[in-house]
């Protein structure tokens, strides 16, 4: 091992790396229970696919950009593309106990989910070709800006003071704004004459537990060491999840009637995704009440999804748009030094000013990412068209996009 | 190397737009009208 680097750091970021990489994979799962049967190895290969793409556009440029020297506090440089100076000695201004080349691979599996989140919400009726364009377009022009802005050296998010520890700005509020507007722009998918009802509701629970095992490394490996900030995002990751499940099966119960298995699923996703920013800056009490927050909130956002009659398939923005948004504002108000020195004070600890940088890191993003994702989008379909034709998604997209079915009975 | 990585990737996104698109597949079997969500009635 090169000079500082600490053996025991470095194998938990790799577990952790494996661990975030397991998330993918799982969300296809996750999503895929949640569609038609005739649309399940699209949905699949849309968190698959994203494993594949940006693993090769994070080595190749990605990784420079959202990470490399910056310009100007808002992108980074082409001094890292290929992963030049990308090796086994730690990079101080990121992690200084494990190699550069492990954080620059921690950070892949990052950039890999996020677009692959997005993608929920145009299920069911985006053409294969403009889905690849969009996601390696997506994961240049908002993904590596906004991770730039936040966790790169010299971002200008991160010298303003605005705490993201694992993600709820970068890749969850990024993701969710960017699904509102794809839902919008590509349109709701058509009445069918079958039940829109998910397909397997099994699937669905399977990816959400392999998503939830996966989110240990996610949360508690972006402490980027074995401490007890690490222990500490660990513990609140699973209160978060814990809480947010009970929350949205307990409102879902009361509104409709029955403990659904399938909300108490969507419901620790939510969980999950509104604290990951928070965790190792706060306590685990706080961690159950933005659980708490989050299986409220989200399930509320659901059915006001529905009131505005945007048709977000897979509810991409209500879980990871507003449950980003959620976590990224309770740092503000939970934050505390006594859990991560390296942190601040939020509003509770006596320093309101941390929740004022917070919400202008999510008033920002959220715009960002909203306008470029429009942007993209509009270009894809002026030249290849997002959306596939009326009967291609009647038949289906296993059969028209891939030539292949999930199930031959 | 890293340039002929670069013009590899380049090389397979371009072929992305000049790829075919047509079924391939015979239809699905559709979904039963009813749901298997659905929940019986209770005796």
């Amino acid at each position: 091992l090169a000079e500082g680097v600490s053996a025991v750091d470095t194998a938990w970021v790799l577990v952790s790396a494996a661990l975030v990489m397991l998330m993918t994979p799982a969300l296809g799962f996750f999503y895929a229970g949640l569609v038609r049967r005739k649309n399940v190895l699209a949905t699949i290969m849309h968190s698959f696919f994203m494993l594949c793409l940006i693993t090769v556009q994070w080595m190749l440029f990605g990784y420079s950009l959202a990470f490399g020297p910056s310009v100007g506090g808002l992108i980074g440089g082409l001094d890292w593309v290929g992963l030049r100076g990308v090796g086994m000695a730690p990079n101080a201004d990121y992690a200084a106990t494990i190699p550069h080349q492990l954080f620059m691979f921690f950070q892949m599996m990052f950039a890999v989910i996020t677009p692959a989140l997005i993608t929920g919400a145009f299920a069911e009726r985006k053409r294969f070709k403009a889905f690849a364009f969009f996601s390696i377009l997506w994961a240049t022009l908002v993904y590596a800006p906004v991770a730039h802005w936040v966790w790169g050296a010299g971002g200008w998010l991160k010298a303003l003071g605005a705490l993201d520890f694992a993600g709820g700005i970068v890749v969850h509020l990024t993701a969710g704004m960017s699904a509102l507007v794809a839902a919008m722009v590509i349109g709701k998918r058509l009445k069918a004459d079958e039940p829109m009802d998910p397909h397997d509701a099994t699937m669905t629970i399977l990816g959400t537990g392999l998503l939830w095992f996966g989110w240990f490394g996610f949360n508690a490996g972006s402490a980027l060491a074995v401490n007890n900030v690490a222990l500490s995002a660990m513990v609140a990751t699973n209160a978060s999840a814990a809480m947010a499940a009970l929350a949205w099966m307990t409102v879902g119960w009361l509104h409709k009637g029955s403990p659904s298995t399938i909300g108490s699923a969507i419901g620790a996703v939510a969980g999950l995704a509104a604290v990951t920013p928070a965790v190792g800056y706060i306590e685990p009490s706080a961690a159950l009440l933005i659980g708490l927050a989050a299986g409220v909130v989200c399930y509320g956002a659901v059915q006001l999804k529905g009131f505005f009659g945007v048709d977000d398939a897979l509810d991409v923005w209500a879980c990871h748009g507003v449950g980003g948004l959620l976590g990224t504002i309770a740092i503000g108000i939970f934050a505390t030094k006594g859990v991560n020195p390296a942190g601040a004070d939020g509003l509770l600890y006596g320093n309101p000013a941390q929740l004022g940088i917070q919400v202008l890191a999510v008033l920002v993003v959220s715009a960002y990412a909203l306008g470029v994702t429009w942007v993209i989008l509009k270009v894809i379909d002026a030249t290849l068209g997002l959306r596939v034709r009326e009967d291609e998604e009647r038949l289906g997209l296993d059969a028209t996009q891939h030539g292949e079915l999930a199930y031959q009975h | 190397v890293l340039e002929v990585a670069l013009l590899s990737f380049a090389a397979i996104l371009v072929a992305w737009v000049f790829a075919p698109e047509a079924p391939r597949a015979a239809a699905p079997a559709p979904q039963p009208k009813i749901s298997a969500n659905a929940v019986p009635a209770r005796a």
